[in-house]
């Protein structure tokens, strides 16, 4: 409520709607940096040419499992799955939580997640369909939080099946944004 | 789940006098969310800081401290009146067997004062306290670590200017728990390593997530993510977190920086980040450059929230991949060819999209929270989006000018989404009102500005 007052007692808390300029020193450093170019040890400052990734993150199996491609004119599902052309996959521990995993299980294109795992040479171990009572097979629910969670693609393509088209993916980030031409 | 009455225990919450629309669609959420229910016949004064609720059980009111911002405390009432006789009468009808666990011999506790819009000297506050000797109080008094806190709680009206002598209601009550304000400082966008130039603040970002009522293994979407601040606080509610953004460099953590004294963006400013630094790496799904107006994702009921401060075309373009061409900014170096910017994307479209994405991708029952600008001259509440699949749930008003505010928009899925109806309730006029404010953007620069702020000044003459 612009305008009015507040009763004395309380504790003034400020409210920062918009953000004003912030003062910062020094520099920030939190955590371990892969510098892909050239500037190494030494005094030339950082400049946006040094690609930084934070620990070498990438995209996730989860994800894909949910893209699929925009471009215009497909058929009805010829979107699905997008093929993964990857040059660069890391593989990141994530802390295991079994509720999660089985909350996603039914949200999945099981299928696409299998011939996901075993394009990237992580083959999921997993049965054809997930069996009744997944909900309480915790080492099939390992299995799949490994390959939904902690196999990531950090560089390479993922490839719309019916147009072609590439999308692609750098320092873990897919670009899904099409052309002026194909929009 | 109707209980009577008598089966409900009544807590006082103290809340903190700010964002006061924004408190009681806070609070009516996580009730819900923890399987209460928020009555019709609560004591709600919507302005106050008092309010009296009746919740069935002590581990529903801890549960809803657990995720508010908005409240600072909350009391098992044991008395309240309007004069000190009237509280001292409401506490002697208080069952004495409910009070005697916590007045125990073998106990500590201490009796704390507090009073709203008026200080009271020590003297003053010793002298309230002693009058509850009549209480069956029989522990010890420690100050510093008592085992039991007791407050009395004094509202002396809302008008700094006209305090009166004695307050105008009183109670008394058994402390049970604070909420979550201190999240407040602790995720302070102040300290945050990434922001953006609209980077919302902390308090109002959980106020997001508690009206969207995120739970712990959801998984929550921005669409419009920037620097990510909005992920953060549903991750700090343990759900899991994605977004997207039309511009790639926020996305890469690229490009220059927001901060005044910084040149570009350092390494750890991307919005994983952002999620490490306050130890929520886990919960960070994925984050990919797109056009929200064209959707990625395969068909189906994906996401459990989407939270989201889609851009207003003032302090971030609006924009979309399409047919004009426009200069890209020659600022940001990168050697991708990643923006193919153009078409104006009108105000009330991206609305428009994102009711329609919303009503597609969320789960049932599953909400969808966003702000909405307004321009308050010709504000009325017809404008506001709607969709066949979403009900409206609240909508908040946080002003930013006085002829421009933004509102807290939130609304559930109610309805299964049918590819067929897709677009046919455009047909209905009711649905999409909001094309006045397409001009959102000139109003609130124009001369439309300077005539009003005029106008104001003569009228106060």
């Amino acid at each position: 409520m612009v305008g009015t007052s507040k009763p004395a007692p309380l504790n003034h808390v400020p409210r920062s709607m918009t953000s004003s300029p912030l003062r910062v020193s020094s520099p920030r450093h939190g955590c371990p940096v892969t510098v892909v170019t050239a500037v190494q040890s030494g005094a030339a400052p950082l400049s946006p040419e040094v690609t930084q990734t934070g620990g070498g993150a990438g995209m996730k199996l989860l994800t894909h499992n949910l893209l699929c491609s925009n471009v215009r004119g497909l058929r009805p599902g010829g979107g699905f799955p997008l093929r993964i052309q990857a040059s660069d996959v890391s593989v990141r521990p994530v802390p295991f939580n079994a509720a999660f995993v089985a909350r996603l299980v039914p949200r999945l294109r099981w299928g696409a997640l299998l011939e996901a795992a075993e394009s990237l040479g992580h083959p999921s171990e997993l049965p054809p369909e997930p069996a009744p009572d997944y909900e309480g097979d915790e080492a099939f629910l390992r299995r799949v939080h490994h390959v939904l969670l902690e196999v990531e693609v950090l560089e390479g393509f993922l490839q719309c099946p019916d147009s072609g088209r590439q999308f692609p993916i750098s320092r873990g980030i897919p670009n899904m944004l099409l052309s002026e031409e194909e929009a | 789940m109707a209980l009577p009455a008598a089966a409900l225990r009544r807590y006082l919450l103290l809340l903190a006098q700010e964002h006061l629309e924004f408190r009681l669609p806070e609070i009516k959420s996580l009730l819900s969310l923890h399987g209460g229910q928020f009555s019709g016949e609560q004591e709600i004064r919507v302005n106050s800081p008092f309010w009296i609720l009746n919740i069935p059980s002590e581990e529903m009111a801890r549960g809803l401290m657990k995720r508010t911002v908005c409240a600072k405390s909350i009391f098992e009432l044991w008395g309240h009146g309007r004069s000190v006789g009237e509280l001292y009468a409401s506490l002697k009808n208080y069952p004495v067997d409910k009070m005697l666990p916590y007045l125990q011999s073998d106990s500590t506790y201490k009796i704390h004062i507090h009073t709203f819009n008026k200080t009271l000297t020590q003297a003053q506050k010793i002298k309230k306290i002693d009058a509850l000797e009549f209480l069956p109080f029989k522990g010890k008094v420690n100050l510093k670590k008592p085992e039991h806190i007791f407050w009395i709680l004094e509202d002396y009206g809302m008008d700094p200017n006209n305090v009166p002598e004695e307050p105008f209601h009183l109670y008394f009550g058994r402390w049970i728990a604070d909420g979550q304000r201190e999240l407040i400082e602790s995720y302070s966008v102040k300290k945050r390593h990434f922001i953006g130039n609209t980077s919302m603040d902390a308090c109002l970002s959980f106020i997001m997530a508690n009206h969207g009522r995120v739970k712990p293994n959801d998984v929550v979407y921005d669409p419009f993510v920037g620097t990510g601040g909005l992920l953060i606080s549903s991750a700090h509610f343990g759900a899991y977190v994605c977004g997207t953004d039309i511009d790639y460099n926020t996305i890469h953590g690229l490009g220059k920086a927001t901060r005044k004294n910084q040149k570009w963006r350092g390494p750890d400013e991307n919005i994983r980040a952002n999620l490490r630094q306050y130890g929520l790496e886990k919960y960070y799904l994925d984050a990919l450059v797109s056009d929200s107006s064209r959707p990625i994702w395969r068909k189906g009921m994906l996401f459990d929230a989407i939270i989201t401060d889609p851009p207003y075309g003032i302090r971030e373009a609006t924009r979309r991949t399409g047919s004009q061409k426009e200069t890209v900014k020659t600022a940001e170096r990168s050697t991708e060819n990643h923006i193919f910017v153009s078409s104006s994307y009108h105000l009330s479209d991206i609305f428009f999209d994102l009711l329609k994405f919303a009503a597609e991708y969320l789960v049932m029952g599953g909400r969808l929270v966003y702000w909405l600008p307004i321009y308050r001259p010709e504000y009325t509440e017809e404008i506001i989006p709607r969709h066949p699949c979403l009900k409206l749930i609240s909508n908040c008003e946080q002003m930013l000018s006085s002829h421009t505010s933004r509102r807290l928009i939130t609304m559930e899925k109610v309805k299964e989404f049918k590819d067929q109806d897709q677009n046919s309730y455009l047909l209905d006029g009711q649905y999409m009102p909001y094309r006045g404010h397409n001009s959102f953007r000139e109003k609130y620069f124009s001369g439309v500005t300077k005539r009003i702020a005029k106008e104001e000044k003569d009228n106060q003459k």
